[in-house]
C-alpha cells in the first residue's frame, strides 16, 4: 500500500492507548482516510482488528518496563507497511481527509507549528523549555510524515541509538535544561541536529490542533481544557464554538471515552 | 451611491445622547464632508443638523450599565439593542455607524467610502495612555477568555448587500436570543453588548472560524475609558486627564467614553 497512518499504542498501568488508537482510526475513516496500522504489544479485540489494515504485535518489545512506552518508536520505518507514512500519537482525531499531495517533495516532515483550537499559534513555552533553552528543533512527533528513502532510514537508525542511550545524548545536547525522562520529541530533535536537518516551515502543511492546557493562550487556566471550554459535535467537532480541522490532539484521556460511542455509531 | 454617518441616540436619566449626536453630525460635516442621520426615540428638531431623523420606539429591552464620572459610578438605563436594526433603518447605501461619543478630529473615516470591502470593523483599540490606566488589552482580544475574537461595534462600516443583510439579520437573532448566545459563548456578564453580538455574528458567518468576512477599519481606534477625564475640546485638539496626567491630542479621532465630561463640554 502506498500511503497510510501508523499508530503506536501500548497500554500502561493507567491508560488504554489501544482504545485511543481505535478511536483515532475510526475518526480517520469517518473523514475519508482509508489506511491505518496499529503497532502494539498484545492481541486486540475483533472490532479493533477490523478497523486497521494491519495490527502488528511487537516481537521484541523494548518498552516492557517503561511507563511512557516510547522505546519502540524508532521501529516505525521497518514496521510501516506503507511507502509514505504519517505517524501520530494515539490520542488524536482525524477530522478531515489527509491531502497526501501536500507532502510532495518531502521525505521527512515534522509538525513544527501546532495551533490552538482557535487556529492561533500555540504558546508552548510552558512545556517546551528543553527545546527553547537548548536551541533544539522544536518539532512534534505527535504528527510526522516520512517516505521510505535511504536518508530517512538513517534517521530511524540514529533515533534508535539516541533512544537507547538517551542520557548520554542529553548530556551533550541538553546542557541548559535536562529532562529527567526520555522524550521521543527530544530524541528526534537531537537526531535532526545530528543530520543537519533544515526543513523548517512557518506554517505546517497539515493543521495540528494541540489541546495541551497551558498552550491555549488563555489568561486563566483550569485543571483541564474540558472544564475551561465547551465542546460539541455539529457538522464536525466544535471547541468553544470553533470549527476544528485537520488533526486534533485532544491530550485528555477521558475525552476518548466521551466521544467513542458516537464514532462507533457513525461508523456502524 | 448614497453615503453617510449613522448615529443611535437614546437618552436616559442622565445622559443626553442626542446632544452627542449633534456633535458627531457637526464634526462629520466639518472633517469628513458627510451628512449624518440619527436613530432615536427622542423628539429631535428638524433644523438641518441631521439629514434624516429616524424615529424608533424605545427599544424593547433595557439593561443597566455603570458609568463613571472620574471614579464615581452610577447605574443608569442603557438602551443599546437597536443597533442590530441599523441595516434596515439606514437611509444610505454606504453607512458608517459610529457611537455618539466619538469625537471626530480628522478625515480617516473617509477612506471607508473609497475601498471595496462591504463590512469594516476594528479588531483592536488603543487607549491613549495604556500604562497609566493599567489597561489589559487581553480583555479586548476575545469576547471571553476561551471564546472568539473581539470586534468593536463602536465603528461599523457597511454597505447594502446580501451578505450584510444576512449579517444584520443574524445580529437581530443573537440579540433576541441573547441569553442562549451569552451562555454558548461563555460570556459572564448578563448585559447585552453590541461588541459581543457583532463578534459572535462575525465568527458564525466566518464558518465558526477565523475568516475574512470583516475587514479592518482605516487607521486605529483610540479611546479613553469612562474613568478618564475629558478636559477640553478645541476643534481638533482634545485634552484629557488620565491618572492625573494631562494628555493632549491633535487631529486624532478619539472614542471618549466618559459621557459626563463630554456632555459638560458640549
Amino acid at each position: 500500500m502506498k500511503q497510510g497512518i501508523l499508530i503506536f499504542a501500548q497500554n500502561n498501568s493507567t491508560d488504554n492507548y489501544v482504545k485511543q488508537a481505535y478511536l483515532c482510526a475510526m475518526s480517520g475513516i469517518h473523514s475519508g482516510n482509508k489506511h491505518f496500522t496499529l503497532v502494539t504489544d498484545n492481541e486486540v479485540d475483533e472490532k479493533t482488528q477490523l478497523i486497521f489494515d494491519k495490527v502488528i504485535i511487537l516481537e521484541d518489545d523494548q518498552a516492557v518496563d517503561s511507563e511512557w512506552k516510547i522505546e519502540n518508536r524508532w521501529k516505525a520505518f521497518e514496521l510501516s507497511p506503507y511507502q509514505e507514512t504519517i505517524v501520530v500519537d494515539s490520542d488524536v482525531l482525524f477530522l478531515e481527509k489527509v491531502d497526501w499531495e501536500k507532502f510532495d517533495g518531502q521525505e521527512l516532515y515534522f509538525t513544527q507549528n501546532p495551533i490552538t483550537y482557535r487556529q492561533e499559534p500555540i504558546n508552548d513555552t510552558y512545556y517546551r523549555k528543553v527545546f527553547h533553552q537548548n536551541a533544539l528543533f522544536n518539532i512534534y512527533t505527535g504528527l510526522y510524515y516520512f517516505k521510505k528513502t535511504k536518508r530517512v532510514a538513517q534517521f530511524f537508525t540514529l533515533l534508535q541509538t539516541v533512544i537507547e542511550d538517551w542520557q548520554e545524548f542529553y548530556k551533550v545536547f541538553c546542557t541548559e535544561f535536562k529532562p529527567k525522562h526520555c522524550s521521543i520529541d527530544v530524541c528526534a530533535a537531537i537526531v535532526l541536529e545530528l543530520m543537519e536537518y533544515d526543513n523548517f516551515q512557518e506554517v505546517d502543511v497539515i493543521d495540528f490542533v494541540h489541546m495541551k492546557l497551558h498552550a491555549q493562550n488563555w489568561v486563566d487556566t483550569n485543571e483541564r481544557w474540558q472544564e475551561k471550554v465547551d465542546w460539541y459535535f455539529n457538522t464536525g467537532l466544535k471547541i468553544g464554538n470553533h470549527q476544528q480541522h485537520g488533526v486534533f490532539h485532544y491530550t485528555e484521556k477521558d475525552f476518548c471515552d466521551n466521544i467513542l460511542a458516537r464514532y462507533e455509531e457513525c461508523i456502524g | 451611491m448614497s453615503k453617510g454617518i449613522l448615529v443611535h441616540a437614546f437618552n436616559n436619566e442622565e445622559i443626553d445622547y442626542v446632544k452627542q449626536a449633534v456633535m458627531v453630525a457637526e464634526r462629520a460635516k466639518k472633517y469628513l464632508n458627510l451628512s449624518t442621520s440619527i436613530i432615536t426615540d427622542c423628539n429631535v428638531p428638524d433644523d438641518g443638523t441631521f439629514e434624516h431623523i429616524i424615529s424608533l420606539d424605545t427599544p424593547q429591552k433595557y439593561t443597566k450599565k455603570m458609568y463613571n464620572n472620574g471614579h464615581n459610578g452610577t447605574h443608569l438605563t442603557f438602551k443599546n439593542n437597536a443597533r442590530v436594526l441599523s441595516y434596515d433603518l439606514s437611509p444610505y447605501e454606504q453607512t458608517l455607524m459610529i457611537d455618539s461619543d466619538i469625537i471626530i478630529c480628522d478625515d480617516t473615516y473617509t477612506h471607508c467610502f473609497t475601498q471595496h470591502n462591504p463590512l469594516l470593523m476594528y479588531r483592536q483599540a488603543y487607549h491613549l495612555a495604556p500604562e497609566s490606566s493599567h489597561i489589559d488589552y487581553r480583555e479586548f482580544d476575545k469576547i471571553s477568555d476561551a471564546s472568539v475574537d473581539f470586534y468593536w461595534a463602536t465603528c461599523v462600516y457597511f454597505t447594502k448587500c446580501k451578505q450584510n443583510k444576512i449579517f444584520f439579520d443574524l445580529l437581530q437573532h443573537i440579540e433576541e436570543q441573547w441569553t442562549h448566545y451569552r451562555m454558548l459563548y461563555q460570556i459572564t456578564q448578563q448585559t447585552f453588548r453590541n461588541d459581543f453580538a457583532f463578534s459572535i455574528a462575525a465568527h458564525i458567518m466566518n464558518g465558526h472560524a477565523k475568516g475574512t468576512l470583516v475587514n479592518p477599519m482605516p487607521g486605529k481606534l483610540y479611546y479613553t475609558i469612562d474613568k478618564d477625564i475629558l478636559h477640553d475640546i478645541d476643534n481638533e485638539t482634545l485634552t484629557f486627564i488620565i491618572d492625573n496626567n494631562p494628555i493632549k491630542t491633535k487631529g486624532l479621532t478619539v472614542h471618549a467614553m466618559n459621557k459626563y465630561c463630554l456632555e459638560e463640554l458640549l
